[in-house]
């Protein structure tokens, strides 16, 4: 079958074929759009709700992560180690040798 | 309404320019900006829908054989298009992604049926003047009504909606060879009865 040949058919089916035609039944077309706008009234409405509920949600979660997390945030830093304390008693001599080690303890150090 | 109103020089399907128009709502509080975003977007669908919907309308009846469920599928179609509007990607042709959501419902609706319950084809055709072009046209749609549902879905896609093999292959999701085998088939089974002698 040649290219003209498959043209000519072609144009000849198409045109048989779109002798019948229908339009789209007016109340058809009313029906449809009276569900559409239902539908998107009813979308509408739900979104609303949840845009609603959202706020009340996200807060609560918000209150709740702080909650959880304070501990967290509040952890005690371990305080650095001042000075070292060694006691030492002699029994029987009431003598008490008390050693103190500091960071800068320049009492043994010299200048 | 008429089934038989002769339209030998039907406009073909092409040019589907997007009539989205400005989208660009005025500036003020996000909710307002919103809801006219929302009726922009409803307007954009009703206009791109307006110049196929007969198309449209057509290709469910035909695949269908003229059953009355095509008006429920036509329906199930344009409600479902216009609830995933959203998806749709408006740098792409609105008549093939409509057109793939009644292939959809068509498939599904085929699947739950396996038999339409339509009356004999021939009766519902129109009332050509012409005899010949009459018997012409009842033979091209008894033809039709012997195809596979999917084959006959092409054959009604491209002879009556006119889409390109391209787009067709869009719509259904077959193979372009597969399309045009089936177009040839088609063609061959239907030269003799329109008096095409020569190959």
């Amino acid at each position: 079958m040649t290219e003209s040949n498959r043209i000519d058919i072609d144009e000849r089916i198409a045109a048989l074929v779109r002798s019948v035609h229908a339009e789209v039944p007016a109340e058809l077309e009313e029906r449809i759009r009276t569900a559409a706008r239902n539908e998107e009234r009813k979308l509408r409405a739900r979104q609303r709700v949840l845009r609603w509920s959202l706020i009340p949600a996200a807060a609560a979660a918000l209150v709740l992560g702080v909650f959880l997390a304070s501990p967290v945030a509040h952890r005690p830093v371990p305080r650095e180690i001042a000075e070292i304390r060694t006691e030492f008693e002699i029994p029987g001599k009431d003598i008490k040798i008390v050693f103190f080690q500091k960071p800068d303890f320049k009492l043994f150090q010299e200048d | 309404m008429k089934d038989g109103i002769l339209t030998l020089a039907g406009p073909v399907v092409g040019g589907w320019a997007p009539a989205i128009g400005a989208r660009n709502a005025d500036p003020g509080p996000a909710e307002q900006a919103k809801d006219i975003d929302q009726a922009t977007e409803k307007d954009a669908f009703w206009d791109l829908l307006s110049p196929c919907r007969d198309k449209l309308f057509n290709y469910i009846r035909k695949t269908l054989r003229f059953s009355t469920a095509a008006e429920d599928i036509y329906q199930e179609t344009v409600l479902n298009a216009f609830r995933y509007f959203r998806t749709f990607r408006r740098d792409k042709d609105f008549a093939p992604w409509i057109f793939a959501i009644a292939h959809n419902a068509l498939r599904d609706h085929l699947r739950r049926e396996a038999r339409t319950s339509a009356g004999p084809l021939v009766e519902r055709l129109g009332d050509e003047d012409d005899s010949r072009t009459r018997e012409l046209v009842g033979e091209i749609f008894a033809y039709a009504e012997r195809l596979r549902p999917r084959h006959r879905e092409v054959f009604f896609l491209f002879y009556d909606s006119g889409f390109s093999i391209a787009e067709i292959a869009g719509v259904t999701g077959l193979r372009e060879g597969n399309i045009k085998l089936i177009l040839n088939q088609a063609r061959n089974s239907l030269k003799a009865a329109l008096g095409v002698t020569h190959d």
